[in-house]
């Protein structure tokens, strides 16, 4: 396995020396070579899977001796046993589960006198699931158990000195439950032979974290605990993105990564706020905190330059939270080969690993959850909500995305599900099929309806030269251009409709903004064209080839 | 009691001074290495490099034994040595040979020794022209020492 990593090393190193060369039958070879690595590195990562349900047989038996051992009933119930993992990263998780296990039985759990004193069944239940997601395997371990008692938890840790008592009252309820992920931690009252020994969580996450999985629990009281586990597919060979920062280039692993976004020097400055010298930027209505790389990494001027021609954020996911990595210059993709960080430098959570690039030179892969840790982003973020509270309004976490476009007068909402993009297109653009306009949009033909004959307003699009902003729509036939005046913004919110007459092409009116809107039926716009009209325009396309 | 007569030492210059490290120690010698420097770790720690496909950390002894730092443009050797189950790499000025030292001619470190000397110099075997100074690799690559260098300045 280690040899297949090599080798793909050794594809990329030739891969980019060929680059540089125009010798075509050089070129030709690599690319056989390249060919042949690829397949080779995916035949042989096929048959290291293994189903996960290898490792899960012996849970049942474990469960059973040990509610045995505590007099208590447990159900298992199992999910997903054939989701596939590499071999190795099976071997290390095997430990890690066990103890989860054992900690679920033996704390969750209650015994079956004081089950059905809480109104539940008398046997208790322990489900195990595990299913592929983006590029990660996620496995779930829930009881019905107990759950977490937070106020034993902030005593305990109290009384065990583990952390200092103002930290604690300033903590969230989320926060105490990660307590137990304290090394030396532990709740039980007293030492049994299946726990209580404060060897237990932080050895399970630690291991976890090792082969570059992450950890997450929830837990309800009198409810139960679910434990989440997100573990990597396979630990040699990943897909990153190559980004610099200061020069030096650093390696983020694809599974953290959400998107890339790029802003031009004009509006960088603008969009960039800050609340109490925390830098965020506005993404699609949320804020999103900033990191900038070299800052974090201290190596290389904190602020951001006036100078900079456009600033590249990578959008990240760490745990539960995003954030924004502003990194010098966004480099390519890559796949490589994760190697171990020595003894040495153990200690420096920013970093999963190093890796050898296409060059040969080395870089260093960040570690996104320990980049995020050391930017002090968790306290970050409470600031930024806190801020949220005191302005801004903050229960705009549920509800729905609205795309507020004016039309004259009017304003409009637009379900954003709906929209699909947003366009300009100049005034010359437009022509005409079928008696209607239509613009050439990606090689293909795109109906054009002005909003403004929905509204009944009057709109400056039919005389004016000037470009004109189109949302595009996709709908049941096909895509459809709306014709509008300007675009506004994309809220979301709760939105109650209110019925105000009733006008084809909208689904009511609501106030948004203090301002009265009226939401779009996108598809009683669409299928207020005559629905055969995309029958035609085919028609009419091939009859032009013709 | 039959201890070897005779040790081998690896010997190098480190900031004018003649070190050596027990020749079975060391992997190999190699010339200067380019580095990618890590952030955020200690100051001791020069960077990563590539030791054929292998990622070696390097330590910079100018540092590890406070010495000041190499003037601008001198380039650094490689003593790639053994250490716990792996291996890394001292940066070191100039490698010298291997030199043959006779066991009666060592001396523990003096007791006026200090700081950071007492805790590395295991002691001097007398040359006939100078001094050669044995490093206890075990001291010298120490995460404890190492890692408490932690933040004293990460510019790189």
């Amino acid at each position: 396995m280690t040899l297949v990593g090599e080798l793909v090393l050794a594809r990329n190193q030739v891969l980019q020396f060929s680059a540089t060369q125009s010798d075509p039958a050089l070129l030709s070879a690599t690319q056989q070579l390249n060919l042949l690595t690829s397949e080779l590195q995916e035949s042989v990562m096929k048959t290291r899977m293994q189903p996960i349900g290898k490792l899960w047989s012996k849970f049942p038996r474990v469960v059973r001796d040990l509610a045995g051992i505590c007099g208590k009933r447990v159900r298992v119930q199992m999910e997903g046993e054939d989701t596939e993992l590499d071999k190795t990263i099976i071997e290390a998780i095997g430990d890690p589960l066990t103890h989860i296990i054992r900690n679920a039985i033996d704390h969750g759990i209650e015994e079956p006198a004081i089950r059905t004193r809480r109104g539940k069944p008398e046997e208790g239940k322990l489900s195990l699931k595990a299913f592929h997601e983006g590029g990660q395997v996620n496995i779930e371990i829930s009881d019905d158990g107990a759950g977490i008692n937070v106020e034993k938890v902030r005593a305990k840790v109290l009384k065990q000195g583990l952390i200092s008592p103002e930290q604690l009252t300033r903590m969230s309820e989320r926060e105490l439950i990660q307590l137990i992920f304290l090394p030396g931690f532990s709740t039980a009252e007293q030492v049994t032979s299946v726990s209580g020994r404060g060897v237990g969580m932080d050895v399970v996450k630690t291991n976890i974290e090792k082969i570059g999985g992450s950890l997450d629990i929830h837990s309800e009281l009198g409810k139960g605990s679910t434990i989440k586990i997100k573990i990597p597919l396979t630990l040699a060979i990943i897909p990153a993105l190559v980004v610099t920062s200061d020069s030096c280039r650093y390696a983020i692993p694809q599974v953290s990564l959400l998107e890339l976004v790029r802003l031009d020097s004009e509006i960088a400055f603008k969009s960039v706020e800050n609340i109490h010298g925390a830098p965020v930027y506005r993404l699609r209505g949320k804020l999103l905190p900033l990191v900038y790389l070299s800052s974090v990494l201290n190596t290389g001027s904190a602020q951001l330059n006036q100078d900079v021609a456009s600033i590249d954020i990578v959008v990240l996911q760490a745990d539960k939270l995003q954030f924004g990595l502003v990194v010098e210059s966004i480099k390519d993709t890559a796949e490589i080969v994760v190697k171990p960080l020595g003894h040495h430098l153990k200690s420096a959570s920013v970093f999963a690993g190093s890796t050898i690039m296409g060059d040969g030179k080395v870089a260093l892969i960040l570690d996104v959850v320990g980049l995020a840790e050391h930017a002090g982003l968790a306290s970050k973020v409470e600031a930024i909500a806190a801020s949220n509270l005191a302005g801004i309004q903050n229960d705009s976490t549920e509800g729905e995305k609205l795309l507020l476009v004016g039309v004259g007068d009017n304003s409009i909402a637009i379900h954003l599900s709906t929209v699909a993009r947003l366009e300009e297109f100049p005034a010359s653009a437009i022509e005409s099929a079928g008696g209607r306009p239509v613009v050439q949009y990606r090689h293909g033909i795109l109906p054009l309806v002005d909003l403004a004959d929905f509204t009944g307003g009057y709109s400056a699009f039919s005389q004016n030269e000037s470009p004109f902003q189109v949302v595009v729509c996709s709908g049941p036939h096909g895509i459809m251009g709306l014709i509008v005046d300007r675009i506004i913004d994309v809220v979301q919110e709760n939105i109650q409709i209110q019925l105000i007459g009733e006008r084809h092409g909208f689904i009511g009116s609501s106030i948004i903004h203090n301002k009265m809107t009226d939401l779009l039926d996108v598809h009683a716009v669409i299928s207020s064209i005559d629905p055969s009209f995309f029958d035609e325009m085919k028609e009419a396309l091939i009859g032009g080839v013709r | 009691m039959t201890i070897a007569a005779t040790k081998q030492f690896c010997t190098f210059f480190v900031g004018g001074h003649y070190f050596g490290v027990p020749v079975l120690d060391v992997q190999e010698a190699i010339r200067y290495q380019e580095m990618t420097s890590v952030p955020l770790s200690s100051s001791v720690v020069s960077g990563l490099i590539n030791l054929r496909g292998q990622i070696v950390v390097a330590f910079d002894l100018r540092r590890r034994l406070e010495l000041p730092p190499r003037s601008d443009g001198a380039k650094p050797m490689n003593v790639v040595v053994r250490h716990l189950d792996g291996v890394v790499s001292l940066l070191v000025d100039e490698i010298d040979d291997v030199v043959e030292t006779d066991e009666v001619t060592f001396e523990p470190a003096p007791a006026t020794l200090k700081g950071v000397a007492r805790e590395v110099i295991l002691g001097a075997y007398k040359l006939k022209n100078r001094l050669l100074l044995v490093l206890d690799i075990e001291k010298v690559l120490s995460i404890e020492a190492i890692t408490s260098g932690d933040g004293d300045d990460n510019a790189s």
